[in-house]
């Protein structure tokens, strides 16, 4: 508990520092990445740790973030300060939608599971594409932010860190290691008394839990959302982040969530004219990492037991 | 009546193509167990192969050899594509756990897509028309249009080839085989590789057959073409039965007709979601699809 | 924890600070930028946007620049996203630090831009938005053309003054404010000069099967479909319009303009009417020069949206001009001062509202060309 009270408070100080030292767009790009690496965070409990492939976390994203700009729109009359309890309203909505979700889903295995959880996250958009009251394909506009970036920080920088500390030690945890037991091999886990259907969902309602905070965030970030932010791409985008920092391993998370959003943001500045190779950097990434080292850049393991070791290559 | 029966020619229209796309994705689902997200680009790059190949040769004007040749042109790029795809990024993973696959599978279908923006030009183009579209005769009070009798023509023609590769012809059984025991076929003789290259090639010809089909009625090509059709087609294929060549066939005509109906009678909106719904209820309820094989879990 | 935070923080931190360091500006250069969608579904407008403003720098720079200073022009491509857009203008309004900002073509996009020019007080001047919200932002957001209560109230007269028919059926893009928007004006202008709504149905841009919507329409007869979208759509609309069997006259607005308009559509849109910005057979002198330049530039007649981008862009340069001291201030209030302009599509001032008050131009589409068919002024 000290440990985490005296990170944050130096994170926090840092904070203050940059907020005087950086202009509003390499804050936004700090902020964007911090909800991306909730994003990955989250993806990574149901993915990494439970070994349930979900391909809709944009669609919980998207529950997420427009629960907390409706409320803090209609039902807030724009009060900053009650932005974290929207956020909050976000993540509990987001995850009573993935309990629905994982209702009917645990039945299914591997690739099937894929294909409903993207499915709801297309049902999602095109219901929200469809609801005219929050402005349709149009987006939803003039959601309130918080006035000063180093407020903003402060609230995402805690918000990271609980999470992070959270999926740390959800991963630790009996929770956790009957987590890994169904990954492993869930036949065998089932001999042994686990209940799977209900772990899975559990892990699923957390993860969605997750989402739904990072939503709420994303649209007091951006003010300004739309059902196409939210489509299939992102919910790529966030897998590529899960991925390439390793399934299962949280840290990596956080790492590749940095790396995956300053990079498109830097390649911005390279001279190449017209063409824009951003895009393409990203499923070169994913493909090569794929076949060269599929587990990520740290694989299960977390940042602190490859400083501890030295074989960096075997993981 | 007759706007239910111009419903109906318009969905029976659109479900062949997703049947045509749907083949493919079913045929590799049923060999390598795995769900080629890329098949949608190859749909794409059919279309714009076609398009350079004809602005190329010159064969942009409507005729029947125009036609012809440019489904055979759009048939040779897919299939090289396909194909190389393949070999380059499945290939490698192939005794990788399914997940890695996939995700590979993921990004070569972002690659193509934002490839093709980049090379192509994202601004969307307009088809040559191959084949000039007449309306040939009225039944019922709608107009039957040439390009639809093609479609639905080439699509059945279709089936009905592949019906016989895979049912009556050594390579067929082959492909058979590999789908059902990879690990015994080598013993029998089976090169595996080339199998399910074979799968690969032929799901892709399929897909770039389509493509010209459609590009034709429809002539807006752009790299994010295959998005759409892709999504459905895969549902077609899903709903249908996994694996199931019959499955993928009536999946796409049934989720061509129900979308149309929707569209028809309901929000034009709700489009992308009925697929999903179709979907999701199929998997509660019947998991395996319609026509998809039950295969029991050894322990 | 403790080992490897603040190795990490520390990376962190010095990332950012790094990252921070933003280039230089040259003392002699006037900052000015630009977003506009070269690539995406609207492509064709941002690349035309983009063409009329790098003619009419180039031109200025030619010239001597102005009052001295050479222009550079800073522009990115927003792939025709919403969230890209959001990205690059707040790029260019706080890393790049422009002075003054150009775009965009479209309605909905303009309106994010507009949101975060606003906030940082710089000028922004689009070139072809026209759904009132956009300058309804602030008072830092002016645009460069009318608006589309006025060109609803266009359409509605020629359909009821001019082609002397009542019944019309709306097929809307719902993904697009300035479809919906337009959609809304022109039917609530032709309920008041004594026309009829039939049917009004919706589609999404990226489309490409309208059958199902318009066999609807066919079944509530109407005598003309308004498809107020982008030319993309309205093409293959037309093209199934007439599939379908259907005879009625489409119209539409300045969406449609665009050569890639029969490109798609061939001879399927031909006698549609639809109001534009401009025409190229306008016997204005500066419309004439305008079109002979744009064409041995770039080898093509140029398209209203590169006409008010090159208008946007010398508008801007005046009020640069006209600015004692170059600051974003300054220039918002000699854009607001703008009274007798004369560009390459007609006579331009703004009104109190930031909107400029122009004439628009109904054309008719007759192969490749738009024919002038008759001019409204505004009132």
């Amino acid at each position: 508990m000290k440990k985490l009270i005296i990170f944050l408070g130096s994170v926090i100080v840092l904070g203050i520092v940059l907020n005087f030292a950086l202009n509003s767009y390499i804050q936004a790009i700090v902020i964007s990445f911090m909800i991306n690496a909730i994003m990955a965070l989250s993806l990574n409990v149901i993915t990494g740790l439970a070994d349930q492939f979900s391909l809709g976390h944009a669609g919980l994203m998207a529950v997420g973030a427009y629960t907390s700009a409706i409320l803090s729109k209609e039902v807030f009359a724009d009060h900053w300060y009650l932005i974290p309890v929207t956020v909050l309203c976000a993540g509990l909505t987001a995850a009573i939608v993935g309990y629905l979700i994982s209702l009917p889903s645990f039945k299914l295995k591997g690739d099937y599971l894929a294909i409903v959880t993207l499915g709801m996250a297309e049902i999602v958009r095109v219901l929200l594409l469809n609801w005219n009251h929050v402005g349709g394909p149009r987006g939803y506009n003039g959601i309130i932010k918080f006035p000063e970036f180093s407020y903003a920080y402060i609230f995402v920088v805690t918000l990271l860190s609980l999470v992070f500390v959270a999926c740390y030690r959800l991963k630790y945890s009996w929770f956790g290691r009957n987590l890994w037991a169904l990954n492993e091999d869930d036949i065998a886990a089932e001999v042994m008394g686990l209940d799977l259907t209900k772990t899975k969902r559990q892990a699923f309602v957390i993860s969605s839990f997750m989402a739904g905070l990072g939503g709420g965030i994303y649209s007091h970030h951006l003010g300004y959302i739309s059902p196409n932010s939210f489509s299939f791409l992102v919910s790529t985008q966030i897998l590529i982040m899960a991925v390439l920092g390793g399934l299962g391993s949280m840290s990596g998370s956080v790492i590749a969530a940095l790396i995956l959003t300053i990079l498109p943001e830097a390649l911005r500045s390279l001279p190449t004219g017209s063409l824009d190779i951003r895009m393409i950097v990203f499923p070169i990434i994913l493909i090569a990492m794929m076949i060269l080292r599929p587990q990520g850049i740290f694989g299960r393991s977390e940042l602190i037991n490859f400083c501890k070791e030295k074989k960096w290559i075997k993981s | 009546m007759q706007e239910f029966f111009q419903h109906t020619l318009n969905g029976l229209s659109f479900g062949s193509i997703y049947a045509l796309v749907a083949l493919g994705y079913t045929m590799v689902y049923g060999i390598l167990g795995m769900i080629n997200f890329a098949h949608s680009e190859i749909y794409m790059m059919g279309a714009f192969m076609c398009f350079y190949l004809a602005r190329f040769f010159g064969f942009n004007t409507p005729s029947p050899m125009n036609f012809t040749l440019g489904l055979l042109g759009a048939g040779l790029a897919t299939a090289i594509i396909g194909f190389s795809v393949e070999k380059l990024a499945y290939k490698p993973l192939r005794n990788s756990p399914k997940m890695n696959s996939l995700i590979t599978a993921i990004g070569v279908s972002l690659l193509f897509q934002y490839g093709g923006q980049i090379i192509f030009g994202a601004d969307p183009k307009s088809f040559p028309t191959l084949i000039e579209d007449a309306a040939l005769f009225e039944l019922a009070g709608i107009q039957i249009h040439l390009i639809d009798l093609i479609i639905y023509g080439v699509s059945f023609a279709s089936l009905a080839a592949l019906s016989f590769i895979i049912l009556k012809t050594q390579t067929g059984r082959a492909m058979r085989a590999v789908s059902s025991r990879p690990d015994m076929t080598p013993l029998m003789g089976i090169d595996n590789n080339k199998i399910i290259s074979m799968t690969f090639i032929i799901g892709s010809v399929l897909a770039g057959i389509a493509a010209v089909l459609v590009s034709i009625k429809y002539p807006k090509i752009d790299p994010l073409m295959g998005n759409k059709i892709g999504m459905s087609a895969f549902v077609a294929a899903v709903f249908g039965g996994i694996g199931s060549l019959h499955g993928a066939v009536v999946g796409g005509l049934l989720l061509g007709l129900g979308e149309y109906y929707v569209l028809g009678y309901g929000a034009s909106t709700y489009r992308e979601a009925l697929s999903f719904c179709i979907l999701i209820l199929i998997l509660i309820y019947k998991p395996t699809g319609l026509f998809g094989s039950n295969k029991k879990e050894k322990i | 924890m403790k080992k490897w935070a603040p190795r990490i923080l520390a990376a962190f931190a010095v990332s950012m600070l790094v990252f921070s360091c933003t280039k230089k500006g040259d003392d002699n250069e006037i900052l000015i930028g630009s977003y506009a969608s070269v690539t995406g579904a609207t492509a064709s407008f941002g690349a035309y946007q983009l063409n009329g403003i790098t003619m009419a720098v180039e031109e200025i720079n030619a010239k001597g620049g102005i009052n001295g200073k050479k222009i550079k022009l800073i522009n990115y491509d927003n792939k025709s996203d919403n969230d890209e857009t959001l990205a690059v203008v707040n790029r260019l309004v706080t890393q790049d630090k422009v002075l003054a900002l150009l775009g965009e073509a479209t309605s909905g996009r303009s309106k994010i831009g507009a949101q975060i020019a606003q906030q940082n007080k710089i000028p922004m001047l689009s070139t072809s938005a026209t759904n009132p919200d956009v300058t309804k932002v602030g008072n830092y957001i002016f645009r460069a053309c009318f608006i589309d209560p006025f060109q609803g109230l266009v359409m509605a007269k020629f359909m009821t003054q001019n082609l002397k028919l009542k019944k019309a059926a709306i097929l809307r893009d719902i993904k697009s404010d300035y479809s919906v928007g337009l959609a809304d004006n022109f039917a609530e202008k032709l309920k008041g000069l004594g026309g009829e709504v039939v049917a009004d149905v919706s589609y999404q841009e990226g489309d490409i099967d309208f059958k199902s919507q318009l066999t609807s329409i066919k079944g509530k007869n109407p005598e003309v479909i308004f498809v107020p979208g982008y030319y993309n759509e309205v093409a293959l609309i037309a093209k199934q319009v007439k599939e379908l069997g259907m005879t009625q006259v489409m119209l539409g607005g300045d969406g449609w303009a665009s050569p890639k308009l029969h490109e798609l559509a061939k001879s399927a849109i031909d006698g549609a009417y639809f109001s534009n910005h401009y025409s190229t057979e306008s016997k204005d002198p500066k419309t004439v020069t305008f079109i002979k330049d744009y064409k041995a530039k770039f080898n093509e007649t140029p398209d209203a949206m590169a006409a008010l981008a090159y208008d946007a862009t010398y508008m801007m340069a005046e009020a640069i001009k006209n600015s004692k001291e170059l600051t974003s201030e300054n220039i918002r209030n000699e854009l607001a001062k703008i009274k007798d302009f004369s560009g390459a599509t007609g006579k331009t001032q703004m009104n109190e509202n930031r909107d400029a008050v122009k004439s628009a131009t109904v054309v008719q589409v007759q192969g490749e060309d738009f024919k002038y068919v008759t001019e409204v002024a505004p009132n």
